[in-house]
């Protein structure tokens, strides 16, 4: 077996294995005696395996991160209640202004209640783009769906909704995108936004989750697309098979 | 992957995780933050997980990124040099004054390495990985990571060796 010497220029240079360096830790920390020429040595490799050893996350830690995260995965489920939250802001807010108006006029003319409305709607679709673009999911996630709230829905929401369905970074938020694009069915942006996005997706869910859409609205531009799907796609062949039987009744 | 699965097969790397977040960011707070961050990430693309050979050189590779990421935006802020005495003081409270210093000076050089040096010294001479793991996390080859690893090996000895001489 190497000296200490030995394993020393090895492990310099390199060319130790991790069990060899742990020959070198045991023996830095458990002999008494170390002659002075290696004994300099001594703190540095007391300091790897006091390192090694080093744990601070208890479970504090545990704890909070399981809420967090059972936060994440839930919030796709329901609404988020700081989505509702938000919304009552946004009508106390009108109902502020409103009676900051009514209050300095004798009567608040149709011609205002309809300015204060745009103005309202405005303000929506304010919030709905600044929030997709914070940088935690959830709540980009929650923007998404501050959109449900919205009578009117203008041509700008709808592009950030179908940037968002393209481009988030995670699945979770494009679903929520999907789902809210979803309520402009209507719109032919919006519907040529979700099918052509079916190819581009990368993330199978996301494509299943969006052929679902567009089965549910019998769409027949999709089916090429969905067609596509099924043949180059690796998701399990039951799935397949449920999307083939439905994809007939399109 | 659900909750239970993602707990008992991702979160035990936590305190590695820990570790190699600390050695970046002197504020233990501020690891906490990375590794919650690191796991929120990886909760996030939990259905891509099995496609990954070792999940938990994916988490140290976000980890690094994050702790960069970090640093990058507080570049001129130092740890003060009263939490780092207290730190060393914590550790070691039964060592001779003399080892006490060296412990000291230790830490100091491997604090002032080039970020790449530091890093693959911890992967290495403290967590064990092999090099070719090591060569994973940080996405370079195994002789970058060997070259690296040498230089930060060869760095502590000379601080050594000369400690020594004038002593």
């Amino acid at each position: 077996m190497e000296t200490i010497e030995e394993l020393l220029d090895k492990y310099w240079e390199g060319e130790t294995t991790v069990a060899e360096e742990r020959r070198l830790k045991a023996y830095f920390t458990q002999t008494k005696d170390i002659p002075h020429h290696l004994a300099i040595y001594r703190e540095q490799f007391a300091l790897f395996v006091e390192r090694q050893k080093e744990e601070s996350l208890g479970d504090d830690f545990d704890r909070e991160l399981e809420k967090k995260l059972q936060k994440e995965a839930r919030i796709i489920a329901f609404r988020p209640r700081a989505a509702q939250w938000a919304a009552g802001i946004a009508a106390g807010i009108a109902l502020f202004v409103l009676g900051f108006y009514s209050g300095n006029q004798q009567r608040a003319a149709a011609t205002e209640t309809q300015a204060l409305q745009d103005e309202m709607r405005k303000l929506r679709e304010t919030v709905v783009m600044a929030q997709l673009k914070q940088s935690s999911a959830s709540e980009r996630i929650k923007g998404v769906n501050f959109v449900y709230e919205m009578q009117q829905k203008s041509p700008e929401v709808i592009d950030a909704l179908i940037e968002t369905l393209d481009n988030d970074e995670n699945t979770n938020v494009r679903l929520a995108a999907a789902n809210a694009l979803f309520t402009f069915k209507d719109d032919p942006k919006a519907r040529t936004a979700l099918i052509q996005s079916i190819k581009t997706q990368d993330d199978p869910s996301v494509k299943i989750a969006l052929i679902n859409i567009m089965i549910a609205l019998k769409d027949k531009k999709a089916k090429p697309v969905i067609e596509e799907f099924l043949k180059k796609e690796p998701v399990p062949e039951d799935i397949k098979e449920n999307i083939r039987k439905e994809l007939k009744t399109i | 992957m659900d909750l239970q699965h993602f707990k008992t097969s991702v979160l035990p790397s936590k305190n590695k995780l820990f570790r190699f977040a600390k050695r970046f960011l002197d504020s233990p707070a501020d690891a906490e933050d990375v590794v919650q961050d690191v796991f929120m990430r990886l909760w996030d693309i939990r259905e891509q997980l099995d496609a990954y050979n070792s999940v938990e050189a994916l988490a140290m590779k976000i980890t690094k990124n994050m702790c960069l990421g970090r640093l990058r935006s507080k570049k001129n802020q130092f740890a003060s040099i009263d939490d780092h005495e207290e730190a060393s003081v914590a550790v070691l409270p039964d060592k001779s004054y003399e080892a006490w210093e060296t412990r000291k000076v230790i830490e100091q050089v491997i604090e002032q390495l080039p970020a790449t040096q530091r890093i693959v010294l911890q992967l290495r001479d403290v967590e064990e990985y092999e090099l070719e793991e090591i060569a994973e996390i940080i996405q370079r080859d195994e002789a970058y990571v060997r070259v690296n690893l040498c230089r930060a090996r060869k760095k502590m000895r000379e601080i050594l060796i000369q400690m020594n001489i004038r002593a």
